[in-house]
């Protein structure tokens, strides 16, 4: 669980350059009187453009909710973000007899949630199959509205339950300022490319040369960084999972011929 | 034996199938389900060994009834019949028998199909008697079952159904405690399994009941399997690999590889050490067998 880790927006993970720091390095490398609100748009701008290329860890937060029995529906925090990969650990507790089955209940499609209902093995108490969301459009029209999550089965639930829900910020709902202790959540390596990214964003806004040179610098060293940071980075997927499986059914189809 | 719970397996299969893939839970616990069963049909386990009794009710002809013609209405007079009784048949004077669907009260009961006498009966004698006896819900028909007699401690033999009708045909009013053969009767409304003696009990006696019986599924996290503890992780790979194959999750075959091996171990060791004893307690040579008992009483061939 050590990935699960919870850092506040806005403090972690960078302690080295503050936003008025940068923000005052921006200033330098284009000297054209921008003031601190413009670029901290743009610093903002390019977190956000990093935090579109995957899921990071600082992206990572957690909460505890109670499922009640036979209802089995239950909010997602406001400042998820539902794109991105959400985990339902648990029940924790409530549920009688001991042990639970506290571990990850999978998130599946609406399809696969269903079909879960009508299963034969359906009924076995804390044996919560999987989760499912869905917009609540009940509550109001954007930003009221929220998302929820359901169990299935739901009769697996029996009694109120406590779960833990660890989910991915949605980051763009919180934009840092320029001041002295405000840190992007990025490491501190990040905080350099950040800077090169505001900065070629705004020599392309001002027709200023070598804005190109600047941005594909800065793309290339992000990129090439992301992939430590990412907080699915051990699952297996993409090409070479699928090239194994072709391996296995071309196997299969030998020995079965 | 094991002391896995389902809780436990089911968390094992999850952590080796990667929490990448969203396998929803009740997947995994029916692989493992599948699983149990495949291990438990492979091969007669001896864990799944039970015994029970099977209690043999006497026959009943006090007072004396009426049927018409075409109707499954019998009315009793000066009988103490029972709502209770079940699987039973009665024998009218056309000495044919007539299974009883139910007994209302006293003094009246229900046929399955109306009476086809030559004639209405009319304060007419009859016999009441149970020869069919419903097995356990866990039993599993196609194991090894052993019926045994307390009395002269002999085995009553299987026997194919169309011996037993074609028995009954000539043995009809013939009773004994001393059952020399029973056969397979179908299922009751409740999906269990029933047997018929032959020829039919006459006085309250007791039948020894040895059968493989089948486990259920897992209905509680607590549950564990009936494997022994040595093996009880072939579940988890079994699963594992199930779960990987209809996902379609690479890495499928090395699992189920790994349970075969493990499975023709636990087998071997199984047969090492319990072959011999099966073989003298069920297999004839140590005990005798009705078979004897039946030949001599023998009126048509078998399998006629």
């Amino acid at each position: 669980m050590a990935r699960f880790v919870d850092p506040p927006l806005g403090e972690l993970m960078s302690n080295l350059l503050s936003t008025s720091v940068m923000v005052a390095d921006c200033q330098t490398r284009v000297p054209i009187g921008l003031d601190s609100t413009y670029w901290m748009k743009k610093l903002n701008e390019a977190y956000r453009w990093i935090t579109q290329k995957g899921n990071f860890i600082w992206e990572l937060r957690h909460t505890d909710i109670t499922v009640n029995a036979f209802i089995v529906s239950f909010t997602v925090p406001t400042d998820c973000n539902p794109g991105k990969p959400m985990y339902l650990a648990g029940p924790m507790s409530g549920l009688v007899p001991a042990p639970t089955l506290d571990s990850i209940v999978p998130q599946v499609p609406w399809e696969d949630a269903w079909i879960q209902r009508s299963s034969e093995m359906g009924n076995i108490p804390g044996a919560v199959s999987c989760w499912a969301l869905r917009t609540n459009f009940s509550a109001g029209p954007p930003p009221v509205y929220a998302y929820r999550g359901y169990i299935f089965p739901p009769d697996s639930l029996t009694t109120d339950s406590d779960f833990r829900f660890i989910y991915h910020a949605d980051v763009s709902s919180t934009e840092l300022t320029s001041a002295a202790n405000q840190f992007f959540p990025t490491p501190n390596c990040f905080d350099n490319l950040l800077i090169e990214l505001a900065e070629a964003e705004t020599r392309r806004i001002y027709g200023i040369a070598g804005w190109d040179i600047v941005q594909k610098r800065a793309e290339s060293a992000i990129v090439s960084l992301l992939d430590p940071y990412r907080s699915t980075k051990n699952a297996a997927a993409g090409m070479v999972d699928q090239q194994k499986q072709t391996g296995e059914r071309k196997l299969m189809g030998q020995e079965s011929a | 034996m094991a002391n896995r719970t389902l809780a436990m397996m089911v968390a094992n299969v999850q952590r080796k199938v990667g929490s990448g893939a969203a396998i929803p839970r009740l997947d995994i616990i029916q692989a493992i389900n599948t699983a149990h069963m495949e291990i438990h049909g492979a091969y007669d386990w001896p864990w799944t060994y039970k015994e029970t009794n099977i209690f043999l009710n006497p026959s009943y002809s006090t007072g004396t009834v009426s049927v018409n013609i075409a109707s499954n209405v019998v009315t009793g007079v000066g009988t103490a019949w029972s709502a209770s009784w079940t699987n039973r048949r009665i024998r009218l004077d056309n000495n044919q028998d007539w299974p009883i669907l139910s007994v209302q009260n006293a003094g009246l009961l229900t046929l399955v199909q109306g009476y086809h006498g030559t004639a209405n009966l009319s304060a007419a004698s009859y016999v009441i008697y149970q020869d069919v006896f419903t097995m356990p819900s866990d039993f599993e028909p196609g194991k090894d079952l052993v019926i045994l007699q307390p009395d002269v401690r002999i085995r009553v033999r299987h026997i194919p159904r169309l011996a037993l009708e074609s028995q009954g045909v000539v043995l009809k009013s013939l009773f004994t405690n001393i059952a020399m053969g029973y056969s397979d009767q179908g299922r009751d409304s409740s999906g269990n399994h029933l047997i018929r003696l032959i020829p039919p009990p006459t006085s309250t006696n007791t039948l020894r009941l040895v059968y493989k019986a089948r486990p259920t599924d897992f209905a509680a996290l607590t549950d564990t399997s009936w494997l022994p503890q040595t093996y009880q992780d072939i579940l988890e790979l079994m699963a594992e690999s199930e779960v990987k194959r209809t996902h379609g999750i690479s890495g499928f075959d090395v699992p189920a590889a790994i349970a075969a091996r493990k499975r023709m171990q636990m087998k071997r060791q199984i047969v090492a050490t319990t072959g011999d004893i099966r073989a003298e307690a069920f297999g004839g040579s140590g005990l005798a067998d009705s078979s004897i008992s039946w030949r001599g009483l023998s009126i048509l061939p078998w399998g006629s």
